[in-house]
């Protein structure tokens, strides 16, 4: 099931939050009478009846469009449950376990997601191997890292592990970032799970951050992909030069706001529930190096990386650069089974080591036009590499991007595709720089001082405006999804 | 009051004073309040408000909500299903759809005027290819979209459905686009994509040498098979984008007339070919074609049907010889193929010529149509007018003529100079018939796409003295049309076609009498529905009436026939049950 899609927005989801406002109640009844009877012994889950709600929604979400692969889920759950456990036992036992466990999750990851591809990557070299009939999981690359991090962090002792099997049944298929993020920390979410104090302010700022990204992902993300897909999924020889970069530009913003779109509505709606997910995306596009664009763009992946891989290597200890390079190599592959992400994550392994001994030295003296032209240019680049898994085509394709193809600089379809979506390439753009925080910090301004509206009036101004744009929002991607067939995640399968 | 707040401030918005935490409680309660309402609003009226079923902008029917089966739940279809029924048979889909066009207008503006929907780089070909065709113009079709030049099928083009987002996972997503469709080969023509330049949509031409080439040789076969008896025509009709392409879109639109001629000049002098071409040009500023729709008009059809007639030594009724009947409010098929909202924004008339001074008895033998437009049967031949009324739904206003293709149409009229007419057509040649009533004394007009007879035996049969090839110039460069013409020549040899339904043709049984009304009254956009709907007495009258001609060897063979094939085991069960009574 995904997100942006009538079954979901209005079938399910009503569905769920009017079951969880409903145990909301069940669950105040019986911590009420749990105190009574028990004065004062608080009960380790004081959510039962919500948290039951949430897994059942979650596994009806997953079995939606994986009714068999849900099995492979609740085993891996189970798994992890256990060596959880087992990883608390003092000493070997101890590191025994979380080798066990971990080493699960990676032979789970690597059999569904990279079988074929190391199947078919042998096979070019002239063997011929049977290639293994799999599909991969939906949801599979988030769920196992997940798994990995509870696991290496109760290892660590920055989390206690959890005894109840379904509290970790929940922890990992909770379906607002079950199939495509953001990579929730246990320790983030632990507290919340066994006790939350939902609030208005949760449920206002949930829903309207989902909004907002519902907006991303429709409005934008789904507008954006007719731009790249007329360009880039064509002739990409005969492409002129102004059609290949627009076709690589509206990429570039179709995956933040697609991706992006879909964090804010996990997000939002982890908030709605009473959960607090961290932020995946932090205006990537306004960086300034490369280093910096990867501390913004999938920012949970990127930390679980550097947790999990490059600081147990050693970090900046030992052997940095290995470091650096395992890491973006692992990132690229991440991405998809496919040797354009293999490429694509050496590529900014490359940048990133780069920018370490030359550009991070000296960034203070250059100005900060020049890096940001520097930093889009090599972003812009990299999602050309990230696009086209055929390899043949991505070379036509950058012949075609430096005019090194012959073709003409213009044509007639450019041209009519750039005029035809100018207001939505502009909004795009605009939408990629901080808009909502500063607005956030100007409201925040003129409560604190006053200024020359009241704080009242400011209020309110803010509270219709914030009211005007989730009803529009709501509206226009109803409208447009009714208007669009096709509607695929990005991100699903990765 | 003029205290700067700090950084740190700003950063921590959520902290408010006490005074403030009611106000931002106040705040979240209006804003809960307004946001929920409006989602509980739509929410509500997404589930309860009435279903359509079908959509008449595209032609085609809504998904329906799955049976619910633990096989079906089990392997995921339920569900795929169930989502597809929310997502696809939206309450008041049309309006809605509507709205969203207009929506997609504020992305941007058009410049000169004009809005290319899917428009890629054509292989322009100005010199005939060399190699195997085949294979040609399926790699060359990648930058090609595909468009149904039939009515009732969705309004989406295949590229925008077939080319998924980059799914990165599966290398196949890409080359996707690259395959020839195989299974709706039937419904599917190459094009390059449609320009909207001012209110007027024209689809543009890709154009293809040597499958004209091959065209020309599958007509020239007919004139072998049907010997000297028979005058075969060769008539290969323009569509729009050739006189009103402006110079800017050139590049993407090849020349109309290159691959006319060339057609031409690849048969030899025993096939008549019929200039439509320059009659249509000479009248180019007169509204000869649609602006809403792929069609072109009863009016430019009439000049084409002059040349033929002239071309054919039969007479020919001048305009005024026809009662003009108009429907306003004309938006034909190509809203529903570009949403572009200037097509929809400025309708035009729909005008046709219904003979005067001429009778004219016309029978249908309309083909049952199952899933996917799979010819499953055929009803209980039905007589009714020629013009069938679809005023009430005016985005299927073309099937007016014979109220569509699939269908054999007689008409058998009151001339009477021993000449026999057989058109074998596509949707352009729906428009001429009518003008050619006072010029033959029978006229017969098959759909290449629905045809199942021997074509040999059944024009000998029918006695056929003249035979016209009219097909526009995208079919007539469309290796599907040669296919289907190939294989109406070799299907169906083995049984004699006679069946009692066929040889009692013209004569009208009382029970039918009352068909013609049956027929309007239908929902009349879809064809399949026209065509269901018509009566059937008996289970053994379908029986009789099913083809017995088929075999499955043949339809198996014959690519592009998938929708015969998927239903051979029928067809078969079927003909047994004739050869036993």
């Amino acid at each position: 099931m995904i997100f942006a899609d009538q079954f979901f927005l209005y079938v399910f989801l009503p569905a769920v939050l009017i079951l969880y406002i409903l145990a909301g109640f069940a669950d105040k009844a019986i911590n009420t009478f749990r105190r009574k009877i028990r004065s004062g012994r608080f009960s380790a889950n004081e959510n039962p009846v919500t948290n039951a709600v949430l897994i059942v929604f979650s596994l009806i979400f997953y079995a939606w469009g994986e009714p068999i692969y849900i099995l492979l889920m609740l085993f891996s759950v189970a798994v992890n449950y256990a060596a959880g456990l087992l990883i608390t036992r003092k000493g070997k036992r101890s590191k025994a376990a979380l080798a066990a466990g971990v080493t699960f999750n990676i032979a789970l990851i690597f059999v569904f997601k990279y079988a074929g591809f190391l199947v078919s990557s042998v096979n070019s070299l002239g063997f011929s191997i049977p290639m293994p009939d799999i599909v991969t999981p939906v949801g599979i690359s988030f769920y196992t890292f997940q798994s990995i991090s509870y696991l290496a962090d109760v290892y660590r002792g920055d989390v206690e592990p959890q005894k109840d099997p379904f509290l970790i049944l929940l922890y990992i298929s909770m379906f607002p970032q079950l199939i495509a993020g953001p990579i929730v920390r246990y320790g983030t979410i632990a507290e919340d799970i066994i006790f939350r104090n939902l609030t208005l302010s949760d449920v206002s700022e949930g829903s309207f951050k989902f909004f907002i990204g519902l907006g991303k992902k429709v409005i934008l993300a789904n507008q954006l992909s007719i731009i790249s897909e007329q360009f880039l999924d064509g002739d990409v020889g005969g492409l002129s030069v102004g059609g290949a970069w627009l076709g690589l530009i509206a990429f570039t913003l179709q995956i933040y706001f697609d991706f992006s779109g879909y964090s804010d509505m996990a997000i939002g709606m982890g908030r709605c529930f009473g959960f607090r997910f961290d932020e995946n995306f932090n205006y990537p596009y306004i960086s300034r190096s490369i280093t910096e664009f990867w501390r913004r763009w999938h920012i949970s992946l990127g930390s679980f990386f550097r947790d999990y891989v490059y600081i147990p290597m050693g970090g900046n200890k030992r052997h940095q650069p290995l470091n650096i390079m395992t890491v973006w190599l692992l990132t690229g592959l991440w991405h998809g089974a496919s040797w354009n992400f293999v490429i694509w994550g050496l590529y900014f392994g490359i940048i990133v080591m780069l920018e370490k001994y030359t550009l991070l030295k000296v960034k203070d003296k250059i100005p900060k036009v020049f890096l940001h032209i520097y930093s889009l240019f090599l972003i812009i680049f990299g999602w050309a590499i990230f696009y086209f898994d055929d390899m043949g085509r991505l070379v036509k394709f950058v012949k075609a991007l430096f005019g090194a193809a012959g073709n003409s600089l213009w044509d007639i379809v450019v041209q009519d595709s750039l005029a035809g979506n100018l207001y939505l390439l502009a909004a795009a753009v605009i939408c990629s720089l901080p808009l909502g925080q500063f607005i956030k910090n100007a409201y925040a301004k003129s409560l604190k001082t006053g200024g020359s509206m009241s704080s009242s009036a400011a209020a309110a101004i803010f509270t219709m405006g914030k009211a005007a744009v989730s009803v529009i929002l709501l509206t226009v991607s109803t409208l447009l999804l009714i208007s669009g067939t096709n509607n695929p995640f990005l991100y699903f399968r990765f | 009051m003029g205290k700067k707040a700090s950084g740190a401030e700003l950063k921590t918005v959520s902290r408010y004073p006490t005074t403030d935490r009611k106000k931002k409680r106040l705040a979240d309660i209006v804003y809960v309040t307004v946001m929920g309402t409006a989602f509980a609003a739509i929410m509500a009226a997404m589930i309860f408000m009435p279903r359509n079923g079908e959509s008449e902008l595209e032609q085609r029917k809504l998904a329906e909500f799955p049976e619910l089966t633990s096989k079906a739940i089990f392997d995921g279809s339920f569900m795929e299903d169930v989502t597809l029924f929310f997502r696809d048979n939206v309450p008041m889909r049309d309006k809605l759809m509507n709205i969203a066009s207009q929506l997609q207008e504020y992305t941007g503006f058009r410049s000169h005027d004009i809005k290319l929907h899917n428009v890629a780089i054509a292989e322009a070909e100005t010199m005939p290819e060399e190699t195997e065709t085949a294979a040609v113009t399926e790699t060359t079709a990648a930058a090609v979209t595909e468009t149904d030049d039939k009515q009732n099928v969705p309004s989406v083009t295949a590229a925008q459905t077939e080319t998924s987002a980059p799914e990165t996972s599966a290398p196949e997503t890409m080359t996707e686009g690259t395959e020839p469709p195989a299974e709706d080969d039937n419904v599917n023509i190459l094009n390059n994509g449609i320009a909207v330049v001012g209110t007027r949509a024209l689809m543009l031409y890709g154009g293809n040498f040597k499958v004209g080439e091959a065209y020309a040789d599958v007509v020239e076969k007919y004139k072998k098979v049907l010997g000297d008896k028979v005058n075969v025509y060769c008539m290969v009709v323009p569509t729009s984008s050739e006189f009103y392409c402006p110079e800017s879109i050139m590049p993407y639109n090849a020349s109309q007339l290159d691959n006319i001629n060339n057609i031409y000049s690849h048969l030899s002098d025993d096939v008549v070919t019929v200039d439509a071409y320059t009659s249509l040009e000479a009248h180019r500023t007169e509204n000869i074609y649609f602006r809403t729709d792929h069609h072109w008009t009863s009016l430019g059809a009439y000049y084409a049907a002059r040349e033929f007639a002239q071309a054919a030594g039969v007479p020919f009724s001048e305009l005024t010889d026809y009662d003009v009947k108009t429907v306003d409010g004309y938006v034909g098929t190509m809203y529903g193929y570009t949403q572009d909202i200037a097509i929809k924004n400025n309708p035009e008339d729909f005008v046709y010529y219904v003979p005067k001074n001429v009778d004219y008895d016309v029978t249908y033998y309309n083909y049952l149509l199952g899933e996917g437009n799979a010819i499953i049967g055929m009803a209980e031949p039905i007589h009714a007018d020629f013009f069938i009324d679809f005023s009430k739904s005016k985005s299927s206003l073309y099937c007016t003529f014979m109220g569509g293709d699939a269908k054999i149409t007689h008409v058998h009229t009151s001339t009477d100079n021993g000449r026999r007419l057989a058109i074998f057509k596509d949707s352009y040649g729906n428009a001429l018939p009518q003008f050619l009533f006072g010029s033959f004394e029978d006229i017969y007009i098959m759909d290449m796409r629905y045809f199942t007879y021997n074509a040999e035996d059944y024009l000998k049969e029918k006695g056929i003295t003249d035979l016209l090839f009219a097909n526009n110039t995208f079919h007539a460069t469309t290796r599907s049309t040669v296919k289907y013409y190939e294989r109406m020549l070799t299907q169906g040899r083995t049984p004699a076609v006679t069946t009692n339904a066929v040889t009692t043709a013209p004569k009208v049984t009382e029970t039918q009498t009352s068909t013609p009304a049956a027929e309007t009254s239908v929902p009349p956009s879809v064809t399949e529905t026209t065509v269901t709907t018509v009566p059937q007495t008996e289970e053994t009258s379908v029986a009789t009436t099913v083809l017995p001609t088929e075999t499955s060897s043949v339809t198996a063979e014959t690519a592009g026939s998938s929708e015969i094939a998927s239903e051979t085991s029928e067809t078969e069960e079927t003909s047994e049950t004739e050869k036993t009574e």
